[in-house]
């Protein structure tokens, strides 16, 4: 008995194999299974000891940031990229078999892409966790685990190298969301959680369905399938398939980007949801689904991408007019951060879909900088909505002269947003803006469009996008009249934000109980400084970023523009010789692992 | 039961059987041996203590009952025992170790809630003991008798336990219409076993399988295969009606409801185990022949079972939204989730080269169990002053109220629902998985239908198992439901909450004990030999594999 049991303690593989090659310290892992730890150590303490729950989830989270600096300093940049592939991870951890029977691996990494967002999500826990010190009153054992439980979910997500792992811990993201808000959300909490983890969750199901339509194409010797995502990369898919395929990856992410006609969930969970809960939606979450794009749907269907892209760029753009025109006209404060997200997240999406290497880093510099920002502004929202149990903007009025640290602080992270030069939201922006206008990808393929319509199902099923050699890429126009549509943006959201600011901040003190508001306490300055000092600093030396991002931006694209049917329509600039591969890139036909 | 005009046969009858076969009985005999202490134990129970041991002493036996099947697992016999009465192997072990677990969990659950409900008798353990010792000999049945007396074994103590709350209209009701319809089924059964008989002479199944396979032959089967069709439809109804699959549902929500809540959770697993380890077993012995099997809409029991399938994820997904009780939610989830494991019975049984994905329905059955024991268990661990827990309403505010048990109830729907890391997720893939490959690989579209439609349906399941998790943890408290505090109740939910996370997370020696299960049912008929081989090969190379990686983990992806 004694020794079956111990046999089948052993017998467990991921825990009886080494995670590493050279066994070196699994950081990724430490990284993604601490938060589990900390939440069950926060268990077994009584629920009356609240600040004990509060410091230990702080001192948690800050943990957490200390373990992920290591990464950010291993991580190195000048790696050469690994021949025929789409990304080079770093800090490998596996792939040590987890489901053997399933072809289901344990295996994470890191790369360009998902460093920074890493980065973000440690950044902006211990945030998160401070800012509820006073706002959260119940329950705050339950809602300090379900914080812990929610940043392993989205830590998980960002380093898996399977893709079973990737979709568990996707779903695993859903469930602390879905308590955060719908336990501590306002009047409306219940349907704002419900309807956020129904609308999530019919994406990812019809994902899931296409997981396993790519897994079963896999072949790793023996007719085993394999989970792995480098296995999935390396499959052939006709181009019918990948239209389908594409379409379930993209619905997936798409709703949780928010992408224009899926975002109504957004606006209802950003408003019902407590202040963290808002801001690792807004910072951490939403940016789930850009990542998945680029990750997973782009890579893995470059042709079906190549069709859809300009559809998806009309989609920004309407996002990003339609987000900013309702950001206008609301009354509520956190309803109009809200809807500016919808508005910045076109921005980021236009920018992955440019194909260009300014547009991709453009995006993911948008995914950083709104992370900080729009985090940062539902922070003050939080500490307004404290103070005045309110959230109107007609409620307040004159505030800056009660609270001159407070107004200070706001008004820089406003002017992030906007896109001030100097501040982070601009460089994101610009890049992006750039990157669309020299994009060569965006171009309606209406040959194409007529042999769908036509229902040239036949012609579909040849194995790559049908072109003929005589036509080329090109649709320069196309690319110019996104980047103009997208500049309107910009400048509706220094109308939307700053004439919130004005209504909120200036003028005269209309309402009598705003004569009695303090100015931000020590904590509160402690959580807002950082993300502002970010905000200045991600403003002023972004080449600290992009720097990192580089490598992995331009691997991408080579990749992209070896097996985008279409040649010539992704944008590969020159790179500094250090990243070139040791030996020739191969065109990637049946280039694999 | 052997043909007695047979004169060598007629020997073998009168030989006893030898030491080796008692071995197998040893599971079936622990239960009945417990049953037996449990009944003395009443008799010299004083009536002012409570019953709790009684449970634990049943607990305590169905433990050495496992502990049996865990022995006997290394050296199943590859023959039928006891004159071709019943088999010995791993299959069989496999649904008795189930049954078994899921009696535990159900007995440890009951106590204080028996209590609340004035009904602390130690009949309740007994009847449960007889249930499981039903279940066992069900899934070690190697005759159509042997299956028929095993299903009364194990029915007739279920309806009593489902009439056990007698001063309660409801209990009465449960019990009797539970008692009247099941009787009508078995006697559909008994009517189909007849017809098998006449027509084969024989209703031990493999000597069935002969016969059925003589009567398709050309010059028979125009007079006899419509006869050996119904016979079959009859047999597997009186399953189906064990299962609760559509269209054999009708019973299933007025009896849940009306039985004692850890019961119906007893009866919404062990009985729905034994009911797929019979089908599977008759399915794959004795009704194998193509003619009778079908599938694909060549008008077999395999097409039957498609249109269960069909039905029961389509009715019990859709009606269990509209439900305000959620014992009758859970019920109609039962019915969905009985729909779940015949799309693997019907992928795996559609050809014979997929023979090994019944190792689909064996888990998904595995998984369910402990997510289903988990949930009516945390029902049956709150009280009220007056009648049960059964409404969202009442479950309003437990959860932060009583953390513990509305995280194992949480864990519960999560599972059911089929969100990771639960193990409903991984029998949901592995199932939808399943149906996919026998699609592609077939080209047959209506296993991708049919995995489409489950999947879609099971996400409209999220709706109503996440409305139990709304008014666990989003509505204020109501004051007069209290916790029944119990630790072994405790104990039993967060071990089902513990193996509900360790099947999800670590399922690999569960699947590979249901493969092993699938690869070593005795009887198998000679066309699926070479996918029982394939699969023998392949847990072969899976295990030197394992072995291998213990020693080196190899790098795939490039650093």
């Amino acid at each position: 008995m004694l020794n079956s049991m111990t046999q089948l303690l052993t017998s467990l593989p991921i825990l009886a194999a080494p995670l590493t090659s050279n066994g070196a310290i699994p950081w990724l892992t430490l990284l993604t299974f601490a938060p589990v730890l900390f939440a069950i150590a926060l268990m077994f303490v009584p629920r009356e000891q609240v600040s004990v729950h509060r410091t230990g989830a702080l001192i948690g989270t800050l943990v957490l940031f200390g373990l992920s600096i290591p990464v950010m300093l291993m991580f190195d940049a000048t790696v050469p990229f690994a021949e025929g592939q789409a990304f080079t991870f770093q800090m490998v951890e596996g792939p040590v078999d987890w489901i053997s029977s399933l072809g289901i691996h344990y295996a994470m990494g890191i790369d360009g892409i998902s460093l920074w967002l890493v980065m973000l999500t440690t950044f902006m826990m211990p945030i998160a966790v401070l800012s509820t010190f006073s706002a959260v009153e119940n329950h705050v054992k339950e809602y300090m685990i379900a914080l812990l439980l929610l940043e392993a979910g989205m830590l998980g997500a960002l380093v898996s190298l399977d893709v079973f792992l990737f979709y568990v811990f996707w779903e695993m993201m859903l469930i602390p969301m879905y308590f955060i808000i719908g336990i501590w959300g306002g009047e409306d909490r219940v349907k704002a959680a419900v309807k956020f983890f129904i609308y999530t969750m019919v994406g990812s199901v019809l994902m899931l369905i296409a997981i396993l339509y790519i897994y079963f194409n896999t072949d790793i010797g023996g007719g085993q399938h394999s989970f792995l995502f480098s296995d999935m990369l390396s499959v052939q898919l006709s181009y019918k398939e990948q239209l389908f395929l594409f379409g379930a990856f993209f619905l997936a992410f798409a709703i949780k980007v928010p992408l224009f006609p899926f975002h109504t969930w957004l606006p209802l969970a950003h408003v019902q949801a407590p202040t963290a809960g808002s801001v690792i939606l807004a910072a951490v979450l939403l940016k789930m689904g850009t990542y998945g794009l680029l990750r997973y749907a782009f890579p893995l269907f470059p042709d079906a991408f190549k069709t859809f892209a300009p559809y998806i760029a009309v989609l920004a753009v309407i996002g990003i007019v339609y987000g900013a025109i309702v950001s206008l006209v609301q009354d509520d404060v956190k309803k109009l951060v809200a809807y500016s997200s919808v508005s910045h997240l076109g921005f980021c999406v236009l920018g992955l879909v440019a194909m260009t290497p300014q547009g991709i880093q453009g995006g993911l510099f948008i995914m950083l900088a709104h992370g900080i920002a729009t985090g940062g502004l539902f922070l003050c929202v939080g500490i307004l909505y404290e103070r005045r149990h309110t959230k109107k903007i007609k409620d307040f009025g004159g505030i800056a002269a009660k609270m001159p640290i407070f107004a200070t602080m706001f008004l820089v992270l406003i002017f992030a947003s906007v896109g001030l030069p100097g501040l982070n939201g601009f460089v994101g922006e610009f890049l992006a803006m750039i990157g669309t206008s020299q994009s060569r990808f965006l171009w309606f393929d209406t040959a194409h469009v007529f042999a769908v319509t036509d229902g040239g199902w036949g012609f579909m099923a040849a194995p790559f996008f049908p072109m003929p050699d005589a036509q080329q890429a090109g649709g320069e126009m196309t690319a110019y009249f996104f980047a103009a549509v997208a500049a309107s943006g910009v400048i509706f959201a220094a109308g939307y934000l700053l004439w919130m600011y004005r209504r909120v901040m200036f003028g005269p003190i209309t309402n009598p109980e705003n004569e009695k508001l303090k100015d931000l306490n020590s904590r509160e300055i402690l959580y807002l400084a950082p993300i502002v000092l970010m905000a200045v600093f991600m403003g002023v030396y972004p080449k600290f970023f992009l720097g990192r991002m580089e490598p992995s931006v331009h691997q991408f694209l080579q990749y992209m523009d070896a097996r985008v049917s279409v040649k010539g329509s992704v944008v590969v600039e020159d790179m500094p010789s250090s990243y070139l591969p040791t030996g020739p890139i191969v065109g990637g036909d049946t280039e694999g692992k | 039961m052997l043909n007695l005009v047979n004169i060598p046969g007629l020997i073998a009858i009168l030989t006893p059987p030898s030491a080796a076969e008692y071995v197998a009985v040893i599971p079936g005999a622990i239960i009945a041996l417990t049953a037996v202490i449990v009944i003395l134990l009443d008799v010299f129970h004083r009536n002012e203590t409570t019953r709790d041991y009684i449970g634990y002493v049943s607990a305590i036996g169905m433990g050495a009952a496992i502990l049996s099947c865990w022995m006997l697992w290394a050296d199943s016999l590859p023959t039928p025992v006891f004159h071709g009465m019943l088999y010995a192997d791993k299959f069989g072990l496999f649904f008795a170790a189930l049954s078994c677990s899921v009696g535990i969990l159900a007995v440890l659950m009951s106590p204080r809630y028996l209590q609340s409900q004035g009904m602390d008798r130690s009949e309740y353990y007994m009847l449960t003991l007889f249930g499981v010792l039903g279940m066992i000999f069900m899934a070690n049945a190697a005759d159509l008798l042997t299956i028929f007396i095993a299903l009364e074994v194990m029915s007739i103590p279920i309806y009593c336990i489902a009439a056990f709350l007698r001063r309660e209209s409801r209990g009465a009701e449960a019990g009797l219409k539970y008692f009247i319809l099941g009787a009508f089924s078995t006697t559909f059964m008994l009517y189909g076993i007849a017809l098998i008989y006449g027509l084969t002479g024989s209703t031990n199944l493999e000597m069935v399988a002969a016969g059925l396979s003589t009567l398709a032959s050309a010059e028979t089967a125009a007079s006899t295969h419509a006869i050996a069709m119904m016979a079959v439809l009859m047999v597997l109804s009186g399953l189906g009606f064990k299962l609760a699959a559509f269209p054999f549902h009708m019973w299933a929500p007025d009896v849940y409801t009306g039985s004692p809540t850890p019961a119906v959770g007893f009866m919404a697993t062990g009985v729905k185990a034994a009911a797929i380890a019979a089908i599977i077993r008759v399915g794959v012995v004795a009704f194998y022949e193509p003619s009778i099997r079908g599938g694909f809409f060549g008008y077999g029991w395999i097409d039957l079972l498609l249109v269960m399938a069909f039905g029961s994820v389509i009715l019990g997904n859709l009606v269990a939204i509209a439900q305000t009780n959620v014992k009758r939610m859970l019920a109609y989830s039962s019915i969905a989730h009985a729909g779940y494991i015949l799309v693997g019975i019907v992928a795996a049984n559609s050809r014979e080269a997929f023979y090994l994905y019944n190792d689909t329905a064996l888990f998904y059955i595995l998984s369910y169990s402990f997510g289903t024991l988990g949930a009516f268990g945390a029902l049956a661990y709150f009280g009220r002053k007056k009648g049960q827990v059964e409404t969202y309403e009442h479950l309003a505010g437990l959860g932060l109220k009583y953390p513990a048990i509305g995280a194992v109830l949480t864990i519960s729907m999560l599972s059911s629902a089929g969100i990771p890391p639960t193990a409903g997720f991984l029998a949901k893939l592995y199932v939808f998985r399943a149906a996919v490959d026998v699609g592609v690989q077939t080209g047959e579209n209506v296993f991708i239908v049919l995995a489409v439609v489950a999947i879609m349906t099971s996400v409209a399941g999220v709706y109503y198992y996440l409305k139990v998790l709304v008014f666990l943890y989003m509505k204020p408290a109501t004051e007069d439901v209290y916790a029944l505090e119990h630790s072994g109740a405790k104990f039993a939910l967060i071990l089902s909450a513990i193996l509900t996370i360790y099947l999800g997370i670590f399922p690999d020696r569960a699947i590979n004990a249901a493969r092993e299960a699938v690869i070593d049912m005795v009887g198998a008929p000679a066309a699926v030999q070479p996918a029982i081989a394939k699969g023998k090969a392949m847990l072969a190379a899976a295990k030197a594999e394992e072995a291998r990686n213990d020693a080196v983990p190899v790098p795939i992806i490039n650093d």
